[in-house]
């Protein structure tokens, strides 16, 4: 059986003053059906860039190359009309910022409805009964109430349910989470992110989980890919990550985190910032912050190398 | 253990709700009944989730809004009672770091205008010296005396947060206030900075006051730890005991809320209630109760506090 999803050497470039600068490159993974890959990095390293290029959704100052196949088919080759067939049906994704991806002056039942009157067969009345049964499913109280309601009405992880219950709403067969916990409390976030394995497993669907906090990829994913300046620097199973870190950046993450477990150590964050995409160096992009004295560069950028089976580190110790 | 430097008694601060206009006056409770104090050196740690109050308490004690009850001593001082000069004073002692590094900084004053501000305004050091003193500053934060000239958007939120962190220490406080200062971070930046805040306080003999939502950065940071909820401290204790052994239902929760970075440890064997967590919340009693049973201090072991249901 194929891949769910698999992305094929992307590359998502940004015009800015006239000149593309590339946020994404040679990026490449797949998604099987009833896993979750993670991807984890921090801000500017291509992830929201990716999951919009894959949704089509990226703004018309944006290049997109590369091939990005659902269910063995290419997705940029597709017609408009099949595309949007599929968006919202089989394939779907949750935003970060509910406040911002809900309609204010809708009702949030009407909104959810909306994705099943335009892909289904059904009426109106039927369609709104479903999204009172999605709302309930997702854990709220008084789902019909709710499903009356506006969003400035809801709490921020009432909105996050409301949007999980969108993107539920045709049981897709791949969901696109891009941070949908990150502006949530803890207590909220662990319900969210419950709801969202056990729907996983449920539905069989593939799940593409975007986060910047690496409790919750430990938590969530089966298979975990690091990005780093809009290349996947380290890519294996979460224990092969968690356990055995290969790339210098995947274990100064790791040692950047404070834990509320086991013993305290002091931190050893990476020294520097990530480099603006206008101004990337040269060769490998993580040189600059690099302290790892066996790291053995050259002037090129090193490819994705084998650690060990099913893991890739991208660093010229594995070549 | 030295000796006291912020002694906070009861400081409560409450809104008029909206229904206050007709009828009978009601209020919401933002603060409820908060009492510690803080010694020299020492790293106090609020936490608690969106709405427990924890920004309100420290804007309270340092009268950026007004507490509507409470008493608070700063070295003796009785700060509620400080004339708007005498304020202006006191807060040459106390100083805030903000949590948004992008909000906080005045977009038209360079680096250097920033941070000579707060010695300008409190009239203190030559202009010499305060142009010494700012190299030093910048210095002692990480960054370079050669950057004083540029303006903040030239600076990624990690520098922003070093150049909020400098300008507090300017005028030389005792005490700092740190409303979610790594908030907004990536989190190997995040490292950074709380390093550097651990740094400090051992070089400049600071003590914090640091407001938080992340348990994990409390833990590194802090020596006590207040869990509030709904307004209320709901449990006390030094850093470690709390973490070890946490009492009160509600600390529980969140600490096994927090997603372990390690897939060793299976977080989802936690068997949290699919209602929403402030229906849960009720199940607590006192936390989300809003008539006026006084709450019980239980008196666990030394240092550790934990407040019961009344009744």
């Amino acid at each position: 059986m194929g891949a769910l999803l698999s992305v094929d050497n992307l590359r998502v470039e940004f015009k800015i003053d006239d000149v593309y600068y590339s946020a994404v490159e040679k990026l490449s993974f797949s998604v099987n059906q009833g896993e979750t890959l993670g991807i984890v990095g921090e801000s500017g390293c291509g992830k929201s860039a990716t999951s919009l290029a894959i949704m089509g959704l990226l703004q018309k100052n944006a290049r997109v190359s590369g091939r990005v196949e659902f269910q063995g088919r290419s997705l940029f080759e597709r017609p408009t009309s099949e595309l949007r067939r599929l968006y919202g049906n089989e394939i779907s994704m949750v935003f970060q910022d509910s406040m911002n991806a809900l309609n204010p002056v809708l009702r949030v039942g009407d909104q959810i409805a909306e994705g099943l009157l335009s892909h289904r067969k059904i009426g109106k009345r039927e369609a709104l009964l479903s999204s009172i049964d999605l709302l309930d499913k997702m854990g709220l109280a008084h789902p019909s109430e709710i499903a009356r309601m506006y969003p400035h009405e809801l709490s921020g992880g009432m909105r996050q349910r409301v949007m999980i219950a969108m993107a539920m709403a045709c049981e897709p067969k791949l969901l696109i989470a891009d941070e949908p916990t990150t502006a949530l409390d803890v207590t909220v976030q662990a319900q969210i992110l419950r709801l969202i394995k056990k729907l996983t497993t449920k539905n069989h669907m593939g799940t593409l989980f975007i986060t910047h906090d690496l409790g919750v990829i430990a938590q969530m994913c089966d298979r975990v890919a690091v990005m780093y300046a809009g290349r996947i620097v380290e890519h294996g199973s979460v224990k092969q990550i968690f356990h055995n870190p290969c790339h210098p950046y995947t274990e100064g993450l790791l040692k950047s985190v404070p834990r509320v477990d086991g013993q305290q150590h002091r931190l050893e964050p990476i020294p520097g910032n990530v480099p603006p995409i206008t101004a990337m160096p040269p060769g490998c992009k993580f040189k600059p912050r690099c302290s790892n004295p066996e790291c053995l560069c050259r002037d090129t950028e090193p490819d994705l190398f084998d650690v060990e089976p099913g893991h890739q580190c991208r660093t010229w110790q594995y070549a | 253990m030295g000796e006291i430097i912020l002694d906070v008694k009861d400081i409560r601060k409450l809104y008029p709700s909206r229904a206050a206009r007709f009828g009978k006056a009601r209020w919401t409770k933002a603060v409820d009944g908060v009492s510690f104090h803080l010694h020299y050196g020492e790293a106090l740690g609020i936490v608690g989730e969106s709405g427990s109050g924890k920004s309100t308490l420290i804007r309270s004690i340092l009268r950026l809004i007004e507490p509507t009850e409470g008493s608070i001593e700063y070295e003796g001082i009785d700060v509620r009672a400080l004339s708007n000069r005498g304020l202006r004073n006191w807060r040459r002692h106390v100083q805030l770091v903000f949590q948004d590094p992008y909000a906080s900084l005045n977009p038209h004053y360079t680096i250097r205008q920033t941070v000579l501000e707060p010695m300008v305004i409190h009239g203190m050091y030559s202009q010499r010296e305060r142009i010494q003193r700012m190299g030093e500053l910048l210095c002692h934060v990480g960054l370079d005396i050669s950057m004083a000239d540029r303006y903040p958007h030239e600076f990624s939120g990690g520098q922003r947060q070093r150049i909020g962190i400098a300008r507090a220490l300017a005028i030389n406080p005792k005490l700092l206030f740190l409303d979610e200062p790594v908030a907004s971070l990536d989190v190997s930046v995040q490292a950074q900075i709380l390093n550097l805040l651990c740094d400090l306080r051992d070089d400049l003999n600071l003590s914090y006051v640091f407001v938080a939502h992340d348990l994990s950065v409390v833990r590194y940071l802090c020596d006590t730890v207040i869990v509030m909820s709904q307004g209320k401290m709901v449990e006390m204790a030094k850093t470690e005991e709390l973490f070890r052994n946490p009492l009160h239902p509600y600390t529980k929760t969140l600490l096994s809320a927090v997603p372990i970075p390690d897939p060793d440890v299976n977080m989802m064997q936690f068997d949290w209630r699919e209602a929403d967590i402030t229906h849960d919340l009720s199940s607590f009693g006192d936390v989300r109760d809003s008539g006026s049973k006084p709450t019980i201090w239980e008196h666990v072991s030394q240092d550790h506090f934990v407040s019961l249901p009344a009744g």
